[in-house]
């Protein structure tokens, strides 16, 4: 080890004329940064031992200065004399009063010197700290700007390094309870399930709505694999509902306890998370032939909000896979399944007992849901149209700062293609309704959904 | 920066690093007071630009000169030579020899190389960090040469070498008119091949005719910078140091 660091300085610096601070060498040898320093002292003690001048420093000391009698004096005792652009009237203005103010603050400054700087700075501190090498060269050193290349150079060759590993080897300070996450991030099923019920009335993707709706009918049959059995009770629970809000009640209900589980992170985030997911489940679910992206990035389009959801890089990543691989429906099924199956956050009622509670709680919300709210239908020629009182979520936050999601009713228009079913157990109707501002978007969707 | 694959491309990339390097050059050599110059950044390294408007003009319009030149494929090597004021005498001499170049007919600027499938298999990346591994060559060199007289003042030139076949840029059109015979004495340290270069007059002024014998190798030291090869582009860096400016106290 101790050949090693000589020759490699001696390579560096002396052959190929460059800049060795203390820091490239601890990476470059594997060390302790305090190490290195030590190393480069010895160096530059040896080298110049032999040969007078062959091999030039940079210093930092660290101390506390004198206080500044007048600012345009200091400026350039303990840097370059090159930096006398910067004493202007800008720095004298920002120091109005130095001292009289207000009582001193005690400041401890590094200060990056050159050797031959070094007298003229080391007096104008009061007490010194440390001083230790910060760089060799091997010539002298005309711009202290140049060391910054030796920051870029350093952070091309180790920067893909895991710093929470060598961290400690090259002795970076570090927050002993930081941790890296271990493993894959998986999406927990209660946010998802929970998601495809908020889905429809948080994105905006009206799309969606009209979509699923006709698509139902002939992903019903479908329903029958194991696979779709959540997805199936997620969309028998969406479907039940008359309207999207319906299902915001039993999500009411699980999004509570999301929280609770959730509660040191945000509620927000949490939601968001929940909807990328339930958005990208669902439409993995019901249309196995619309590529899954489209919708996702489709949201981020739509949706106002889409940064928040953007912010969710777990789920995003995830589910921007999923579609890339373009796996067919049923493997994306499987893959959900599997996902929330293993997920061990949640709830006991949502994972273990997928299919019953979940059937069992949305339905007798949503018919009571639906008998609260009102609907103004006009059909003819084959669309149902008209206005219809929807129960819409509202996220607001409290006074104790909590989110806290309500319910109100509001008039929206709608407008969707006939035969309605009019069986509670589909509301693909409400779907669009709850985001359908515009009765056009309905021509739009059938158009996708004859797929 | 996108590469660069037609000529044109080429020549605009080579003159804007001359660009970058004539402001270092005058910094590092001091030619003008450094705190005239301000920090910046180019090509991802740490540099410095003059602010001085004059100093700024006259560098866009030489290199501005000097590209028009390369696309005629007229230039063999560009010189920025600094010298003093006082003798008239070329200290310093950093060359940028640009003999291979590609040399391209005139309706051709615009079309893109032919994949040579040599090495050309060049990502922008690699052309940066050529160029800022040439700046920075360039900056550790200056600082290994003889210091300039300190009592002396300093300017600097933009000369270019025209290859033997070509035609040297003289004419009477207000643009062509931007180049000036230069005369030996001031500006050969070592003539490449022919004994004419131009040198494009700073402010428009004439040169000071000074008559002086043929020295046959006025340079003491040539410092070699570095050779860059992003591509298309090939071009060798080094500087040269007059004897004069080791023999000669100023004001001789």
């Amino acid at each position: 080890m101790a050949a090693d660091y000589k020759r490699f300085l001696a390579e560096n610096v002396i052959n190929e004329h460059r800049i060795v601070t203390y820091r490239l060498l601890s990476r470059a040898l594997k060390v302790h940064c305090t190490l290195a320093k030590q190393m480069l002292y010895e160096f530059y003690r040896s080298e110049n031992a032999k040969r007078l001048q062959s091999v030039h420093a940079t210093y930092l000391i660290t101390g506390i200065q004198w206080p500044m009698e007048e600012p345009a004096n200091q400026t350039n005792d303990s840097r370059n004399g090159e930096d006398e652009v910067m004493q202007s009237s800008p720095f004298m203005s920002s120091m109005p009063q130095p001292d009289d103010a207000e009582p001193s603050v005690r400041t401890t400054s590094m200060i990056l010197v050159r050797e031959e700087d070094m007298p003229k700075a080391r007096a104008t501190f009061k007490s010194i700290l440390s001083i230790h090498i910060y760089s060799l060269q091997s010539t002298v050193l005309q711009d202290l700007n140049v060391l910054t290349d030796v920051g870029r150079e350093m952070r091309v060759t180790y920067g893909h390094e895991d710093p929470l590993e060598y961290g400690k080897q090259c002795g970076i300070t570090q927050n002993k309870n930081v941790m890296r996450r271990s493993g894959s991030w998986q999406p927990p099923p209660r946010p998802a399930s929970r998601a495809a019920q908020e889905a429809p009335p948080k994105l905006g993707a009206v799309k969606q709505g009209s979509k699923r709706e006709p698509s139902l009918e002939s992903k019903k049959g479908k329903e029958g694999e194991p696979a779709d059995t959540r997805s199936a009770s997620q969309q028998s629970t969406s479907r039940s509902l008359a309207k999207p809000t319906g299902k915001n009640v039993p999500s009411k209900r699980e999004k509570s306890d999301l929280f609770k589980s959730f509660a040191k992170a945000k509620p927000r985030q949490v939601k968001q998370e929940s909807n990328a997911p339930a958005a990208s489940e669902e439409e993995s679910a019901k249309e196995g032939e619309f590529p899954l992206f489209e919708f996702i990035f489709d949201d981020d389009d739509n949706d106002e909000d889409a940064s928040e959801e953007r912010e969710d890089l777990f789920l995003d990543t995830g589910e921007r896979k999923n579609s890339k691989n373009t796996e067919s429906r049923r493997e994306r099924e499987e893959k959900l399944k599997k996902m929330m199956e293993d997920d061990d956050d949640e709830m006991p009622d949502v994972s273990t007992a997928p299919d019953g509670p979940q059937d069992e709680s949305p339905p007798p919300p949503p018919p009571e849901k639906q008998a609260e709210l009102k609907e103004e239908i006009t059909s003819h020629g084959g669309r149902r149209r008209g206005r219809r009182q929807v129960m819409k979520k509202k996220t607001i936050k409290d006074e104790e700062g909590y989110l806290v999601t309500i319910q109100e009713p509001m008039w929206e228009s709608f407008s969707e293609d006939e035969p309605v079913p009019p069986p509670k157990k589909k509301p693909a109707i409400s779907v669009p309704a709850a985001k359908g501002k515009k009765t056009g978007q309905g021509n739009i969707k059938s158009f996708f959904s004859k797929k | 920066m996108p590469l660069p694959d037609t000529q044109a491309e080429l020549a605009a990339s080579f003159t804007k690093f001359l660009t970058v390097a004539i402001h270092q050059i005058i910094y590092l050599r001091s030619v003008y007071p450094r705190v005239t110059f301000l920090p910046v950044r180019a090509y991802d390294f740490p540099l410095r630009q003059s602010r001085h408007p004059k100093v700024c003009e006259y560098i866009r319009d030489v290199v501005a000169a000097v590209e028009t030149e390369i696309l005629k494929g007229t230039v063999a090597a560009a010189y920025v030579i600094v010298t003093s004021i006082s003798s008239n005498q070329p200290m310093e001499r950093f060359a940028f020899d640009l003999s291979e170049f590609p040399r391209v007919a005139e309706e051709d600027l615009c079309t893109t190389f032919e994949e040579r499938g040599l090495a050309t298999a060049l990502s922008a990346v690699d052309m940066e960090a050529q160029f800022r591994a040439c700046l920075s060559r360039l900056t550790s060199a200056c600082e290994r040469l003889a210091p300039l007289p300190a009592d002396d003042e300093f300017g600097f030139t933009v000369c270019i070498e025209v290859r033997e076949d070509a035609l040297p840029p003289a004419g009477t059109t207000k643009a062509e008119a931007n180049w000036i015979i230069a005369d030996p004495g001031r500006v050969n340290l070592q003539s490449r091949s022919a004994p004419s270069s131009l040198s494009k007059a700073k402010d428009g002024k004439q040169q000071q005719q000074q008559p002086s014998p043929r020295i046959p190798s006025e340079k003491a030291k040539t410092v070699p910078v570095r050779r860059v090869e992003a591509g298309e582009l090939r071009f060798e860096v080094w500087v040269e140091e007059a004897r004069q400016k080791f023999e000669n106290p100023p004001g001789s």
